[in-house]
């Protein structure tokens, strides 16, 4: 498989669950939209690198998640954000909005680390190292996230581990 | 992690979605690429660049011409650029070191080093260099620093996790900014990057005079300092031509220094340096050597290129001195 084709692999497999994990980790979504491209594009431009990091994925989100948008994406994209509101609005789900509010009131790392843990289904040493924290701190970020959730959200989510 | 609340999250967020097509992706990634060759480009071309006008002047009809006669000129103090605005309390420094570059005539990486002397494994610091630096291990995060563009590494090949910050500070100028022990976080290491500024540690030898043209491409600490001649190869090559002001571990003896380069064999010529006794002697491989004191007694050993003058010699030692 040529570099091309295997960052080609990695980004139409990731490029939603990192998005969707930098904008549960609170980002603006169109923020997050910049972010990630960015971070995707700086993938590429080291991928010999970036393709043996042990978690590519986390290696964008931790990249995005701290850049600073240019000016020039900045502008375009605030130019397709007035387009989008124009677009008829889909109803959402039963439920969506209690767990994103919940998401969306934890302490910035709980949501991170649950970011991380969903949509990239990172385990705790990875999730540990791409967020430069102990295990220990994952684990208890996790537990604190997960109880908030729990009695916020849904009393049908249950803890198992 | 519970199921329910995979299922759910992910639901939740399934219509985020990135857009972006992945050629426009690969093309903004190519132009990062490009710019980043550029900018280690650019230094190369300029020391190749460098050498083909050092062919043109060392070759005449296919021999090496006898170097210019040895002009000497006042030196500017010797000193590492950076600093941070306020080193964390406990720590001793700056040690500061200087190696030449193994492809040019000119200096490579520049340090400066803190440590907590309670805990050496707890420690600092700077380099400076002219171009990007690589294997400063795994890239885990990018961050701005004065606006800046600079990615965090990540090193766990030593004792302890090790953190650095790298950036292009200016033109031509590369800084790494490291950190282990307690000061092993990325957290730690980009706070000290975004406090670097402009104040330069002198290095604890100086050398006030030296050969024009010649360029500083090596120090360390109050130990040594090494000038190179640009005409010469790189400084790393066993034929450089070098000056070099060293201070050999104490005791040491004037009879140490025939002992050591002619093996006893050649009886020192005697002189006046910095008004105190000093020995002289043509060395091996055409280079002069002369040890003398500085002002408080301290010894220290001078080795010069043969076609110097017996005056010029002396001139030079005359010039080492502590800031």
């Amino acid at each position: 498989m040529t570099p091309e084709e295997s960052f080609a692999e990695f980004y139409a497999a990731r490029k939603d669950p990192c998005l969707r994990a930098v904008v549960a980790s609170g980002t603006d979504r169109g923020a997050a939209e910049e972010a990630v491209a960015e971070a995707f594009a700086r993938a590429w431009a080291a991928w010999p690198k970036v393709s043996r990091h042990p978690s590519p994925s986390a290696w964008v989100v931790r990249v995005a998640l701290n850049h600073h948008v240019s000016r020039w994406r900045r502008t375009r994209r605030e130019v397709a954000l007035t387009a989008e509101v124009e677009r008829p609005l889909v109803a959402d789900p039963p439920g969506r909005d209690d767990l994103m509010r919940a998401v969306a009131a934890l302490p910035e790392r709980q949501r991170q680390v649950i970011a991380l843990r969903v949509f990239l289904d990172l385990d705790t040493k990875q999730t540990a190292d791409a967020l430069g924290l102990s295990a220990g701190t994952v684990t208890t970020h996790l537990h604190r996230a997960l109880t908030a959730l729990r009695a916020t959200a849904s009393a049908d989510l249950e803890v198992c581990s | 992690m519970t199921t329910e609340l995979r299922t759910a999250l992910t639901a939740a967020h399934a219509d985020v979605v990135l857009g972006d097509p992945l050629d426009q992706v690969v093309r903004r990634g190519r132009r990062i690429r490009r710019a980043r060759r550029a900018r280690r480009t650019v230094p190369a071309l300029v020391a190749a660049a460098a050498v083909v006008v050092g062919v043109i002047a060392t070759r005449g009809g296919g021999e090496l011409v006898t170097p210019s006669p040895v002009v000497l000129v006042d030196q500017q103090t010797q000193a590492f650029p950076l600093s941070f605005a306020e080193v964390p309390p406990g720590l001793a420094g700056p040690h500061l070191s200087l190696d030449p570059s193994f492809q040019r005539v000119g200096p490579g990486v520049a340090h400066a080093g803190w440590s907590d002397p309670a805990d050496p494994a707890d420690g600092i610091g700077i380099s400076v260099r002219g171009d990007e630096p690589e294997n400063t291990g795994d890239d885990v995060d990018e961050v701005s620093v004065h606006g800046v563009d600079a990615t965090v590494h990540r090193d766990d090949t030593g004792p302890s996790t090790s953190y650095a910050v790298v950036w292009e500070r200016a033109d031509d100028q590369w800084v790494t900014v490291s950190g282990a022990g307690r000061f092993g976080s990325e957290e730690a290491v980009v706070r000290l990057a975004r406090s670097v500024v402009d104040r330069p540690a002198v290095v604890p030898l100086q050398l006030t005079s030296a050969p024009r043209g010649w360029v500083l491409v090596a120090y360390k600490d109050d130990r040594i300092v090494t000038f190179a001649d640009p005409a010469g190869p790189p400084a790393t090559a066993a034929r450089a031509r070098t000056l070099s002001v060293s201070l050999p571990q104490p005791p040491s003896d004037p009879a140490d220094l025939s002992r050591e380069v002619t093996g006893g064999r050649v009886q020192p010529e005697q002189l006046t340096v910095h008004g105190r006794p000093a020995f002289l002697l043509p060395g091996a491989e055409g280079s002069w050597y002369l040890q003398a004191e500085l002002g408080d007694g301290t010894v220290f050993v001078l080795q010069v290129p043969g076609d110097l003058t017996r005056d010029q010699v002396r001139e030079v030692a005359e010039g080492v001195g502590r800031p």
